[in-house]
């Protein structure tokens, strides 16, 4: 399931609800346990996307968690608890790929692109998606990671932005540029 | 106002981009897991701190009554 990303762009503006759980999480376990569960499936998501194997993806994701808790006294909020959580996974995922391998990009994505039970259409839609991670792949880490950030990650523009060290309208601009590149090459093929 | 033939052209190609990534949700008994382990974590970390604060604080009163004897001696 993925939630609608076009909506959820007030989430980067200063959630009081969200600080209140913040600082209660530094004593509080059950506050910390909410903060967890709001953030788990996006981490975990994130990671896998980057490691490809479930085992590697939840010893990291324990990794963000467990140091998030260590971290949770010395951060200080300014409305992006998930970039913060994002930076702590995007390190760790990188002190992983520097003790082990490479980055990988296996392409056995293709399992979920089936919508229809219409053979004819999760072919045609199988070759999109395999066509589309090449065209991915093709782009710059740094591109790379924005399409991960924003459609695997599910970040809105504000996260995203606070994690790319850039402001919203150029991240949303971006993004938009490089979905339209996508579309075009696609395009492309298919005349 | 947004075009809808554009909205939906967009949508489409959203689509296509997160089908191309590996997507996979957690495992619900890894979720459990890490949520005992880190509720652990916690109560570890909330006891050594209350030990800390007692031996700051027995610490403290020790030196009070150094200061308050110092000039008794």
């Amino acid at each position: 399931m993925t939630k609608d990303l076009s909506t959820d762009d007030s989430k980067g503006i200063f959630n009081t609800e969200e600080a209140f759980l913040i600082k209660a999480a530094c004593t509080d376990p059950s506050a910390f346990k909410k903060l967890f569960q709001s953030n788990i499936r996006q981490i975990y998501r994130y990671i896998f996307s980057k490691v490809g194997e479930s085992k590697e993806a939840e010893d990291l994701t324990a990794q963000v968690f467990l140091a998030a808790l260590e971290g949770l006294p010395r951060y200080r909020h300014n409305g992006y608890f998930s970039a913060w959580l994002f930076s702590i996974a995007r390190h760790k995922v990188s002190d992983h790929f520097r003790s082990q391998h490479p980055d990988i990009w296996i392409e056995t994505a293709f399992r979920e692109t089936s919508r229809s039970g219409d053979p004819l259409s999760s072919l045609i839609q199988t070759e999109e998606a395999h066509r589309m991670s090449e065209l991915i792949h093709s782009l710059d880490e740094q591109d790379q990671e924005l399409l991960r950030l924003r459609f695997v990650a599910e970040l809105n523009f504000g996260e995203i932005a606070q994690l790319s060290n850039s402001n919203i309208e150029k991240t949303k601009k971006r993004i938009y540029r490089l979905l339209a590149y996508l579309r075009q090459q696609l395009e492309l093929d298919h005349d | 106002m947004i075009d809808p033939k554009q909205l939906e052209s967009n949508q489409e190609i959203e689509y296509i981009v997160r089908s191309a990534f590996q997507i996979q949700d957690p495992d619900s008994s890894f979720i459990e897991r890490l949520q005992i382990e880190l509720a652990d974590r916690f109560k570890a970390a909330g006891a050594s701190t209350i030990r800390q604060n007692i031996f700051f604080r027995r610490s403290q009163w020790i030196g009070k009554i150094k200061l308050l004897i110092s000039p008794l001696a």
